[in-house]
């Protein structure tokens, strides 16, 4: 699985992973994530699981997950980071993947992480008068609300 | 969204309304008979989970997390466990991994019985939706025996369970997986038989194959369009590898075959569970 990742993605990867059998990272930089997950999601018909976001305290970084069922359960996850965390922001894949959207948006109000091209970025899970700029899930805010 | 949605009749559901079972709102676009579009809003119920967890103990979690659904209150205390016993690479005693299969296939049955029992009252049939939630009934019984709680279960640990299921409380199990057998049996004759159902699910909701990839559906909804993943035989968990059993799918995608896909996964719960 290593190698034909390898393969196909050539130069695209920075760094790539294999924790287990299962489980293998690639580290992608953050403006080739579209031409990676679009190999991944139509050339070797991964199957999309979602997104994850996590704010590291010095960047944010998005995990995509893909699955190959039929291979094992293997489960590929691309890895990027964004280093600036005053504006930090991404394209979106939702035109690539139409499911990725509620993902995107939740991430968007919950972490702050614009996602550019995004065709209807609203809010999700936050109600619509939600103050901007107060992203509940940042490490700064803490379980109470407060900064 | 909006130009294209001018001509068509708009019809709100929720946040609060008697069919919805937790607030959430839905934007019907109608066309006729037809729903050609809705607008779905969610997260009058988020309790930011998520959040919560980091602030805990990693042990604390598994029960937090038990608290993401009422319906599935196993998934996602597995999910937490396997997630951690791989980051420790651990792997947990035979037994522990029969009762998870037990206990997560237990909770399937409950799940897609409410859920056909749901699916019944929506379409105005109710004697299926009493049918259905009556022989529910013994099975969230049987939870109460062997767990202590009908739901919310906290039987799951990291590196196993918290308990054991007593061997006198086995020959209660296995009657009612027994009785439950049968009225499922009936349960599917019934469904499968009534034109009213067919006439109302069949052909109704279809998904395709392409739609299932697009928007990342798994399951039954992603096994009623024909495509046969299943994370248990696929990337097994607990002790699905253990037992025999197959996975069912259909064809069409349509709402009809998704009660067929339950229906047919009922019978594989109760092989799992007498095997384990």
């Amino acid at each position: 699985m290593k190698d034909i990742l390898k393969e196909k993605l050539g130069n695209l990867i920075k760094e790539i992973k294999v924790v287990n059998e299962k489980r293998i990272y690639i580290t992608i930089d953050k403006k080739d994530i579209k031409k990676a997950a679009e190999i991944i999601f139509k050339d070797m018909e991964g199957r999309y699981i979602i997104v994850t976001g996590i704010d590291n305290f010095d960047n944010f970084e998005l995990l995509y997950h893909f699955s190959f069922d039929k291979k094992g359960g293997v489960i590929v996850s691309l890895k990027t980071f964004i280093d600036n965390k005053k504006r930090p922001e991404i394209e979106s894949l939702t035109c690539l993947i139409p499911g990725i959207s509620y993902i995107e948006r939740e991430i968007w109000e919950l972490l702050g992480i614009n996602f550019i091209g995004h065709p209807d970025l609203k809010h999700f899970l936050l109600r619509d008068d939600w103050e901007e700029g107060n992203y509940p899930l940042r490490k700064e805010v803490k379980t109470d609300g407060k900064k | 969204m909006e130009k294209n949605n001018r001509k068509k009749v708009v019809v709100p559901i929720g946040p609060y309304h008697p069919l919805l079972e937790e607030p959430e709102y839905f934007n019907l676009y109608c066309e006729g008979e037809k729903v050609l579009d809705v607008e779905w809003v969610a997260g009058y119920n988020h309790r930011a989970i998520e959040k919560l967890s980091e602030s805990k103990h990693w042990d604390q979690v598994t029960f937090l997390v038990e608290r993401i659904c009422g319906i599935c209150s196993t998934s996602h205390p597995i999910a937490f466990c396997n997630a951690v016993e791989n980051l420790l690479e651990i792997d947990i005693p035979e037994r522990a991994k029969y009762i998870r299969n037990i206990i997560g296939e237990l909770e399937r049955l409950h799940s897609h019985l409410l859920w056909l029992g749901l699916a019944g009252h929506f379409l105005g049939y109710n004697t299926v939706f009493m049918w259905t939630w009556k022989y529910r009934e013994p099975i969230l019984d049987i939870f109460e025996t062997i767990t202590g709680n009908r739901n919310h279960y906290a039987m799951l640990k990291i590196g196993g369970v918290r308990r054991d299921i007593e061997d006198e409380d086995i020959p209660l199990l296995k009657k009612t997986l027994d009785k439950t057998k049968k009225k499922v049996g009936m349960l599917t004759k019934a469904v499968l038989d009534d034109p009213v159902l067919a006439a109302r699910l069949k052909g109704v909701g279809v998904l395709t194959k392409e739609d299932i990839k697009n928007y990342g559906a798994v399951g039954p909804i992603a096994r009623a369009s024909g495509i046969d993943i299943d994370v248990r035989k696929d990337d097994p968990y607990a002790g699905y590898n253990l037992v025999e059993w197959k996975v069912i799918t259909c064809e069409n995608g349509d709402v009809f075959d998704k009660a067929v896909v339950r229906l047919g996964e009922c019978f594989e719960s109760i092989k799992i569970i007498e095997q384990s």
